[in-house]
C-alpha cells in the first residue's frame, strides 16, 4: 500500500480535527481567564480590544514560514500530519529531522526517499510526535514549580522581577539575533537594515504625534527586512 | 518548609491557570500520542520498537535539554498562563513571545508584571488562532498559493522572515535594555563567531550571564 493513501487517510483527517479544536478551545478558554484577570487588575476594556488587533497584526508575517514549511511537507507527508505537527508544535527543520530519523531507522533511504514505505511513515510519525510533546509534558510537570520560584522573588522584592525579566528577554534577543548575522551575507545584512529601522522607529516614536507608529514597528521592520533582502539578493546575485 | 515558604501562597488566579494549564495540557498530550497509535494500529503499520527506540531516546534527551531551558527563561517574560499555551502550540520564540511583547508595549505595560502576564495570554492566544487560521487557509489554497510561496524570485523575502524579526526586536528592545543587553551580545558573538555554537547551546549560559550580571547592576542601583 502506497504510504500517501494512508497519510492522507480520513481517519487521520478526523484525529486532526479533534486535536486542532481541543487546541482551539484550550486557547479561547485561557485567552478568557487573561481578559478576565486584566479586567480584575483595573485595565480598561479598550486596551485589551487594542491588544487583539496589535496581536493580529504582528503575528501574521511570523506565521508565514509556519505555512510555507506546511507547503514542504505536505507532498512528503500527506495533509493531516504536517496540519496536526505544524499546528501544534511546529518547526519544520526539527519535524524533518525527525521524521528523517524515524525513516532511517527502519530502513528506508529517508524521508520520502527509497523504502519511505506505511511503517517508515509511522516511525516518523512516532519520532516527530515524540520529540514535540515532550516539552509539553515538561511544561506540565515543571511549570507551577518553576513559575512558583519567581512569584517568591516577586513576593521578596517586586523591583528584581521585572530587571529579571529584562534579561531574560535580552539573552534570547541577543543570542537568536546574533545566530542569523551567522546564516550569510544576505541574512546578516537583512537582521541590520531591520534593527536600524526598528530603532529608528523607537527613537521617532518618543514623539507624542509619532506615537502610533510603535504599535507597527514590529510588523514595519519585517516588511522592510523582507524587502531588503530581495534587494541584497539581486545584488550578490 | 521553612516559615518563609509557608507564608508565600500563589494568587487564586496563578492556581486557577496552573490548574488548568496542567490538566488540558495533559489532556492535549495525550491527543498528540494518538495521532501515531491511531495510524500505526488501524493500518497495521507499527514499527518495530527495537529499530526506532535509540533515535526516540536522542530526541527526548535533546529535547528536554533545551525545553528545561526554556521554561525557566519564558516564564519571567510572558508570565506561567503564556507558557502553558507556548508549549501546547510551539513556536514560541518566533511567534508567540515576540507578539506577546510587542503587544505589551504597544499598550504600555510592562512585561513580568501581573497586568503583563495576564494580557500576554490574550496576545499568545491571538497568536495562536492567527497561525491555525493560517494554516489552514494555506491549506485550502494550497494550489493557487504554492506558485507564490515556493516562487524563487519571493524566495529571499520569506527565507529571511526570521532574521528580519530578530533584527526588528532587538532594535526596539535593544534601546529600552541596553545596559542588560551587553552581556548576552557578547556571550553571543563568542559563541556564534568563535566558538561556532548554535543558539540552542549557547542560551542556557546566556540566560544565567544574563541574570547574574543584572544582578550585580541591580545592586548597585544602576538598573531597575
Amino acid at each position: 500500500m502506497d504510504y500517501l493513501l494512508i497519510a492522507n487517510n480520513i481517519t487521520l483527517f478526523i484525529i486532526a480535527a479533534v486535536i486542532i479544536s481541543f487546541v482551539f478551545i484550550q486557547t479561547i478558554l485561557f485567552m478568557r481567564k487573561g481578559w478576565k484577570e486584566a479586567l480584575r487588575l483595573g485595565l480598561p476594556r479598550e486596551t485589551l480590544v487594542n491588544t487583539i488587533k496589535t496581536s493580529i497584526g504582528i503575528s501574521i508575517l511570523p506565521s508565514i514560514p509556519i505555512v510555507i514549511s506546511v507547503f514542504v511537507l505536505v507532498p512528503l507527508l500527506g495533509i493531516p500530519t504536517p496540519w496536526v505537527r505544524l499546528t501544534v508544535i511546529g518547526s519544520a527543520p526539527f519535524e524533518m529531522m525527525a521524521a528523517d530519523m524515524g525513516a532511517q531507522a527502519v530502513g528506508a533511504a529517508g524521508l520520502g526517499g527509497i523504502g519511505f514505505d506505511g511503517t517508515a511513515f509511522a516511525a516518523a510519525l512516532w519520532l516527530m510526535t515524540i520529540g514535540g510533546s515532550l516539552p509539553l509534558l515538561l511544561c506540565v510537570l515543571l511549570n507551577r514549580k518553576i513559575s512558583t520560584t519567581y512569584e517568591k522573588f516577586r513576593a521578596r522584592d517586586a523591583n528584581w522581577m521585572p530587571v529579571l525579566s529584562g534579561a531574560a528577554l535580552m539573552a534570547l534577543i541577543a543570542t537568536l539575533m546574533v545566530e542569523y548575522l551567522d546564516k550569510g551575507t544576505i541574512a546578516a545584512l537583512t537582521v541590520l537594515t531591520s534593527f536600524l529601522f526598528a530603532l529608528l522607529i523607537s527613537v521617532f516614536g518618543q514623539k507624542e504625534s509619532l506615537a502610533w507608529l510603535k504599535n507597527f514597528a514590529l510588523a514595519f521592520s519585517i516588511i522592510i527586512g523582507m524587502a531588503a533582502a530581495l534587494f541584497y539578493s539581486s545584488m550578490f546575485a | 518548609m521553612n516559615s518563609k515558604d509557608k507564608s508565600f501562597a500563589l494568587s487564586d488566579f496563578d492556581r486557577s491557570v496552573h490548574r488548568f494549564g496542567r490538566v488540558t495540557g495533559l489532556i492535549a498530550f495525550i491527543l498528540m500520542l494518538l495521532f501515531p497509535l491511531v495510524a500505526s494500529v488501524a493500518f497495521d503499520i507499527t514499527p518495530d520498537i527495537r529499530l526506532i527506540w535509540q533515535p526516540m531516546l536522542y530526541i527526548a534527551i535533546v529535547m528536554a535539554v533545551f525545553s528545561i531551558t526554556e521554561l525557566i527563561a519564558y516564564p519571567p517574560i510572558i508570565g506561567s498562563g503564556s507558557v502553558y499555551m507556548s508549549y501546547v502550540t510551539g513556536n514560541v520564540s518566533n511567534l508567540k513571545m515576540p507578539c506577546a511583547i510587542s503587544s505589551l508595549k504597544a499598550a504600555g505595560i510592562e512585561q513580568g508584571t501581573a497586568e503583563g502576564n495576564a494580557v500576554s495570554m490574550i496576545a499568545v492566544g491571538v497568536s495562536t488562532i492567527v497561525s491555525l487560521v493560517l494554516i489552514i487557509l494555506g491549506l485550502i489554497l494550497l494550489v493557487p498559493l504554492t506558485p507564490i510561496l515556493t516562487s524563487a524570485a519571493l524566495k529571499p523575502a520569506f527565507d529571511n522572515i526570521m532574521p528580519a524579526l530578530y533584527g526588528g526586536l532587538a532594535g526596539t528592545w535593544m534601546i529600552y535594555y541596553w545596559k542588560q543587553a551587553v552581556t548576552p551580545l557578547l556571550l553571543g558573538v563568542i559563541g556564534v563567531f568563535l566558538l561556532g555554537l548554535t543558539a540552542s547551546y549557547i542560551l542556557p549560559f546566556s540566560f544565567v550571564l544574563a541574570i547574574l550580571a543584572s544582578r550585580v547592576l541591580y545592586k548597585r542601583k544602576l538598573l531597575g
